[in-house]
């Protein structure tokens, strides 16, 4: 398979979420809006960034602007699942996390893959999973976890960015000293994106459910 | 160099791969570690249920004993007292009556209430078993039964008798009581038999019927309509001592209850 198709099956992969999340978007709750928002952007980011490389520009701009705010909208999804008192945590990292995108795209990495960025938005994003994990144990607030549809999604970010982690850690070793095309760990980044898309797909599914069964026994009710 | 390069990339995907499994490895044990510790949750929130079900419950049955002892302490000071009055009334009146032979049956009824009176009160607290303890209290409840039912009720006890505090000697009393009473109305029983027995872990009483038996499961079932309040008094009470209740539904005639309560060192005869 080449890096093209397999870059097209992971933003075709992030659709049945979408669909899923927007069907109903207004009787979500705001942790699913922001989720819906995230992969909404994600897939135009995706899309703009194949529409530069047909257009024969740097599709680097694309992923800088994804990058650029994806954090916010991922720490929008998670705002409501931590206590309240981290919301003063979380706009000061936010703030800091953008300060830092646009200092690296302007003073330091440049059009160049935004390694930095990634790295440090991998951990903001692995802490925010280990918190909410933490919220979890300490509330136990469902007698399945496997039901609850953000505990899939979390497990998704947790799981994909600690993959993903390692390979920004090292991408801009290997691009400036080994000059190596990335076709092996672009295609890595991109399997572990695809399993992520799937799971959300799957937490997506599991609350539209959910969703309906609360609606349905509220009326016969 | 190129082979070193390459060596070099494999080796940074098979660290990639090795974080991916171990994150996912760490996904797994929490949830493991969250089932068990929900599971753990659950099991003391059932212990804790189950407490403040058994303080409820010992609550309700302090307020009933309360209650009823009230209700006796009223029927024979009061409602007694003034009886006994009217019948010393009632006596001096008639010694100036020309035919003072014209009260006697006035008297006759007012005795049969006072009596009725102090027989009531009497069951609302038994007064023996605070002075004498629960085999003279048994001994009582037996013989007055059977002076009222015209049935046989004999009462049998070891010899010895272990030392229990005046609210558990109160339960077993009631529980006693109250079989005794299902007895008398529901097993058209001629014979009904008590027996007392300790022994150095245990307390057990039986009460022994050869009436028609019943089917204790049947009565509980009944528990809305207030046919099988007796027996759910009775298990609650059992419960609330640390007893075992055990009906016996392996006879042919009659019934057997048995009432097991295990004996602290402290109450050991």
């Amino acid at each position: 398979m080449t890096p093209y198709v397999v870059s097209a099956l992971t933003t075709a992969s992030i659709l049945p979420a979408v669909v899923m999340l927007l069907s109903n978007f207004k009787s979500q709750p705001s942790t699913f809006r922001w989720l819906a928002v995230l992969l909404s952007f994600s897939f135009l980011c995706d899309v703009a960034a194949f529409l530069l490389y047909h257009s024969g520009m740097n599709q680097n701009a694309a992923g800088a602007f994804y990058w650029l705010f994806s954090t916010i909208m991922i720490s929008g999804f998670f705002l409501r699942l931590v206590p309240q008192s981290f919301r003063r945590s979380f706009l000061v990292m936010n703030v800091l996390y953008l300060l830092f995108a646009l200092t690296n795209i302007f003073l330091i990495q440049g059009a160049r893959i935004q390694s930095y960025t990634q790295s440090i938005q991998a951990v903001i994003i692995i802490i925010l999973c280990i918190g909410y994990y933490y919220v979890l144990i300490k509330e136990l607030p469902t007698e399945q976890i496997h039901r609850l549809p953000t505990f899939w999604i979390t497990s998704a970010f947790f799981f994909s960015y600690a993959g993903k982690l390692v390979i920004y850690a090292v991408v801009n070793y290997l691009t400036q000293y080994l000059k190596d095309n990335l076709v092996i760990i672009m295609n890595l980044h991109n399997l572990l994106t695809i399993i992520a898309n799937t799971v959300f797909a799957y937490a997506a599914w599991l609350n539209r459910k959910q969703q309906r069964f609360i609606l349905s026994s509220r009326s016969a009710s | 160099m190129a082979q070193s390069e390459a060596t070099e990339i494999y080796l940074i995907i098979a660290v990639g791969i090795v974080t991916m499994m171990v994150m996912a490895g760490a996904i797994i044990i929490f949830v493991v570690f969250y089932q068990k510790r929900m599971l753990r949750e659950q099991m003391k929130r059932q212990v804790l249920e189950a407490q403040y079900q058994q303080k409820m419950l010992q609550a309700e049955l302090e307020s009933q004993e309360a209650e009823r002892r009230r209700l006796a302490a009223d029927l024979h000071d009061s409602i007694g007292g003034m009886l006994s009055t009217i019948r010393v009334g009632i006596s001096t009146m008639a010694r100036m009556l020309p035919n003072p032979q014209t009260v006697d049956q006035t008297k006759q009824m007012l005795d049969d209430t006072i009596s009725s009176v102090r027989r009531i009160s009497r069951d609302l607290m038994p007064s023996t078993l605070e002075k004498f303890g629960l085999l003279h209290a048994l001994t009582e409840l037996c013989e007055r039964f059977e002076a009222t039912s015209k049935i046989n009720i004999a009462f049998h006890h070891g010899e010895v008798h272990p030392s229990l505090d005046k609210p558990r000697e109160l339960m077993i009393f009631r529980v006693v009581q109250e079989l005794l009473n299902n007895a008398i109305k529901h097993s058209e029983a001629k014979q009904i038999d008590v027996r007392m027995n300790a022994s150095e872990s245990e307390l057990k009483i039986t009460v022994e019927d050869d009436g028609v038996g019943f089917n204790p499961d049947d009565f509980k079932a009944d528990a809305k309509s207030g046919k099988g309040l007796g027996l759910y008094n009775i298990e609650n009470r059992a419960r609330l001592l640390g007893a075992d209740l055990t009906y016996n539904t392996t006879r042919i005639k009659g019934s057997e209850t048995i009432i097991t309560l295990p004996l602290s060192h402290e109450q050991k005869p």
